[in-house]
């Protein structure tokens, strides 16, 4: 995402790594590896991003102005101040919306084609 | 550089090897996120030891091996590759030989018994070779392979059908690593196959080139090193199917004949990547 541009349906589909982070950052700020972690558990341990995945996602994402570097930083005695935390940019909780948007549509229309099954009544929906 | 106090022995080594393997990174990059990087991998090694012990570590080495080999090559690809050809002829020299030693650390490393405190022959450092030998393998094949590609752009317009010897030499080296990285995940999985017959045909490949360049003398000299380099892997596995077919039995050669015929290999690769960084009046000759 080299190209910053303010139409949030401009930068759509996301990667899963960058929908991901997007989602972790919802609920507010935070520094690399509690983003690794939310994400992690967000998705049931299936998405495990490595430092290098995790990094190359935020440099894209600060390029592209959908996540700010936060100025201030906290307490020390709280937490390591080398840490640095991010968060959503306006740009940022638009293209969130509008990728959940989306996904939730092609969720309604795999519902409609009887692709989802509710495992306990193993019938469709 | 933070602290590592108070961090357990293989944590501490863990986040000291991968700092010095964010140097695969493009500048750029590791100098604005290489100690976030590295901070955020010293908290998944606290937690993998915390959590799972040495096998949650080594898999979490695993994962970080492969992560780190698909985001150099993203970061390379997205931001431009800002070297000549020239330049990246001399670097994968440098790599060449760098893979090499890392091979053949990794290699001793993976072969150490497992580390046991009440045995005398038991070596302190056995914890980390144990957790750092595939790894450290796995990286070297990736390191050789990208000295073979550089020996494919400096060599390739002269070396003719031959060439071709070089990119499947460069491909089955990767795939070797990715066999060995499945290997320290999954012992029993097919890594080991992937593992060993990537390195049959990585090294089948280079000594094909080598015995194409004994007749061209493609290399400004050494014309032997690629063949001496290639051919004794492929030769004893060829040589222990023959023993086995006429007499029956398993050819058992000891460890350390193993051993020795990795080191002389090695060195030849070494050889090559010194050659291939060092031969700057020819570079203006690469296609």
């Amino acid at each position: 995402m080299p190209v910053k541009t303010n139409i949030p349906e401009g930068l759509l589909p996301l990667t899963p790594a960058v929908f991901n982070i997007l989602l972790a950052l919802a609920d507010g700020e935070k520094h690399g590896y509690a983003i690794m972690l939310e994400v992690e558990q967000n998705t049931q341990g299936e998405v495990k991003m490595g430092p290098g995945t995790l990094y190359g996602s935020i440099k894209r994402m600060l390029g592209a102005g959908l996540i700010e570097e936060s100025d201030e930083r906290p307490d020390p005695t709280l937490d390591d101040e080398r840490r640095r935390y991010y968060h959503l940019s306006g740009l940022g909780q638009r293209v969130l919306v509008a990728e959940a948007d989306r996904l939730s549509r092609q969720v309604s229309i795999a519902q409609l084609k009887h692709v989802l099954i509710i495992p306990e009544w193993g019938r469709h929906v | 550089m933070f602290k590592a106090a108070g961090d357990p022995q293989p944590v501490i080594y863990s986040v000291q090897l991968y700092r010095a393997l964010l140097a695969a990174y493009p500048s750029e990059f590791r100098t604005n996120y290489g100690e976030p990087m590295a901070q955020v991998f010293r908290d998944a090694c606290r937690r993998a030891c915390r959590e799972g012990g040495s096998i949650a570590l080594i898999a979490l080495w695993a994962r970080t091996t492969l992560d780190m080999i698909k985001t150099v090559i993203e970061e390379y690809a997205t931001g431009g590759v800002h070297m000549t050809r020239e330049k990246f002829i001399k670097l994968s020299g440098w790599a060449m030989i760098l893979g090499a030693f890392l091979f053949m650390v990794g290699w001793l490393a993976a072969n150490r018994p497992e580390y046991n405190q009440y045995n005398a022959a038991s070596l302190p450092v056995d914890r980390f070779a144990n957790l750092a030998g595939i790894p450290l393998a796995a990286l070297g094949l990736v390191l050789i392979s990208l000295g073979l590609l550089g020996m494919l752009l400096r060599y390739g317009s002269k070396a003719g059908a031959s060439r071709l010897w070089l990119g499947l030499g460069a491909v089955s080296g990767l795939v070797s690593a990715v066999g060995a990285v499945w290997m320290g995940i999954d012992d029993s999985g097919p890594g080991w196959y992937l593992f060993f017959l990537g390195l049959f045909f990585q090294f089948s490949a280079l000594a094909l080139f080598g015995v194409v360049n004994l007749r061209r003398r493609l290399l400004p000299r050494w014309n032997g090193l690629p063949l001496l380099a290639g051919v004794w892997l492929p030769g004893i596995i060829l040589l222990s199917g023959l023993f086995e077919l006429t007499t029956g039995t398993m050819l058992d050669s000891p460890q350390a004949v193993f051993n020795l015929l990795w080191l002389f290999s090695l060195l030849m690769i070494a050889g090559l990547g010194y050659l291939l960084q060092s031969d700057p009046a020819a570079l203006s000759a690469a296609i």
